[in-house]
């Protein structure tokens, strides 16, 4: 029986889990051995169904790809200690070329809030290139509260982005981050693995501490400025600083603390001399929150 | 066949019928200038998200649809685009961008769903344009 909980060292600083908030997922490039990538894709031929639960009893793919120790490290730090690891997989296999572009959507099941109680992880076994249809993302759309059937008619999106990524990469996603998948264009398979894991415990700022990180003058809007594609902006004007700001003190442990006063108030973006008004606390103890 | 034209030769048959020398056809001849119903005239659909509600802010995404179906665009189609939207390669910039170039707006954002500021619903306001090709 292999273990259903998992603890390890967190290994994202504060601007990562940040940023985590803002953007809404986080890529891990060629983390998986391309050994394992190579059994995984073996299987995969012979094993095509769409919910291949018996990858998860595979000592080799469990290790390497379930409980892969970067993966793990930066899950430890989003969902606290003692996360639960996946119950169930899909693998997202295509094997034919396409000519219409795939559908916008956020998978159901979906609670739409400031708690990160739960990741929606993805694992590509093999070079998933633009041509072999990565899977499509709209960075800062985890905020937007919208139905799946009210988003099959919308095509492209300011700011949107494929995951390309090596063989071996695993990214991390906020469950209802806009996604869809990506027009194949070469004739070949595409394996895409899906599997979630959730929080067993509250949440605490038990991650690792920058300690030049300040919450009174930190970032929380994000940007394009980050490097990042963002398409947060789009909503009303600061409300992406807002949401993430909320999501990070949630995160910290200390969403009792978190409060919006309004105008260019803390954690509204602007340049300032002092600590901003409605700062839920010091400049001084600022970095000292709620940290364990 | 223009509204002009078509005023101009009705106007000639008229004359002749006056002249007594309308004859059917002549008549027929007219009547076949008028524009067909031919199948292969279609509707096409750009359907774009924009920021705000004036015509010339932002657009956010887009879609067109001809035939009923979701058209790629050519980068997509292109097995070694990137497509990371960032609209420098978008057909148009604003919906008065899509008017311009003859598109004509058939439904306009209702912007009372936008009210509820406590949340952030959908894409930006909806506009749907259409024309026959």
């Amino acid at each position: 029986m292999l273990s259903s909980k998992h603890e390890c060292d967190a290994t994202l600083t504060d601007s990562q889990v940040l940023s985590f908030c803002q953007d809404g997922y986080m890529m891990l490039e060629s983390v998986v051995p391309d050994e394992i990538n190579q059994r995984t894709m073996d299987v995969a031929e012979e094993n095509a169904e769409i919910e291949p639960v018996e990858f998860l009893k595979l000592p080799w793919f469990f290790d390497n790809v379930i409980c892969n120790p970067a993966a793990m490290g930066a899950i430890r730090s989003l969902l606290g200690r003692e996360f639960h690891l996946p119950i169930q997989l899909t693998n997202h296999r295509i094997t034919n070329t396409s000519d219409i572009p795939g559908k916008w959507h956020v998978d159901g099941n979906y609670r739409f809030n400031h708690e990160l109680q739960y990741l929606q992880v993805f694992y590509y076994p093999q070079d998933t290139p633009p041509e072999l249809g990565p899977t499509e993302i709209v960075p800062g759309s985890h905020f937007w509260r919208n139905q799946t059937r009210a988003m099959w008619h919308l095509n492209h999106i300011l700011g949107a982005k494929k995951t390309s990524a090596p063989a071996g990469s695993i990214f991390l996603t906020i469950h209802h981050i806009w996604h869809r998948v990506g027009m194949v264009r070469v004739n070949r398979p595409r394996n895409l693995f899906k599997y979630f894991y959730w929080r067993t415990t509250p949440p605490q700022r038990d991650w690792v501490i920058d300690p030049d990180f300040d919450f009174a003058t930190a970032d929380y809007q994000g940007g394009a400025h980050t490097g990042n594609p963002f398409a947060g902006k789009n909503g009303e004007q600061f409300r992406a600083a807002r949401d993430a700001a909320e999501m990070f003190y949630w995160l910290c442990g200390c969403q009792d603390q978190f409060q919006v006063l309004g105008g260019c108030a803390w954690p509204t973006p602007t340049t300032r001399s002092y600590t901003p008004y409605g700062f839920p606390g010091s400049a001084t103890n600022a970095p000292e929150l709620r940290q364990n | 066949m223009t509204t002009q034209a078509i005023k101009q030769e009705l106007e000639n048959c008229l004359e002749q019928l006056e002249g007594g020398t309308l004859t059917p056809q002549r008549l027929q001849q007219v009547i076949d200038k008028f524009p067909k119903q031919t199948p292969d005239r279609k509707q096409e659909l750009l359907i774009v998200q924009a920021k705000g509600s004036s015509l010339t802010m932002e657009l956010l995404g887009y879609s067109i649809y001809r035939g009923g179906k979701n058209e790629p665009s050519p980068e997509q189609l292109n097995p070694h685009g990137q497509v990371t939207d960032n609209a420098s390669s978008w057909p148009y910039k604003t919906v008065a961008d899509a008017i311009e170039d003859g598109w004509r707006v058939i439904s306009f954002p209702n912007s009372a769903l936008m009210m509820d500021d406590t949340t952030t619903h959908g894409l930006g306001f909806e506009y749907i344009l259409e024309r026959w090709r």
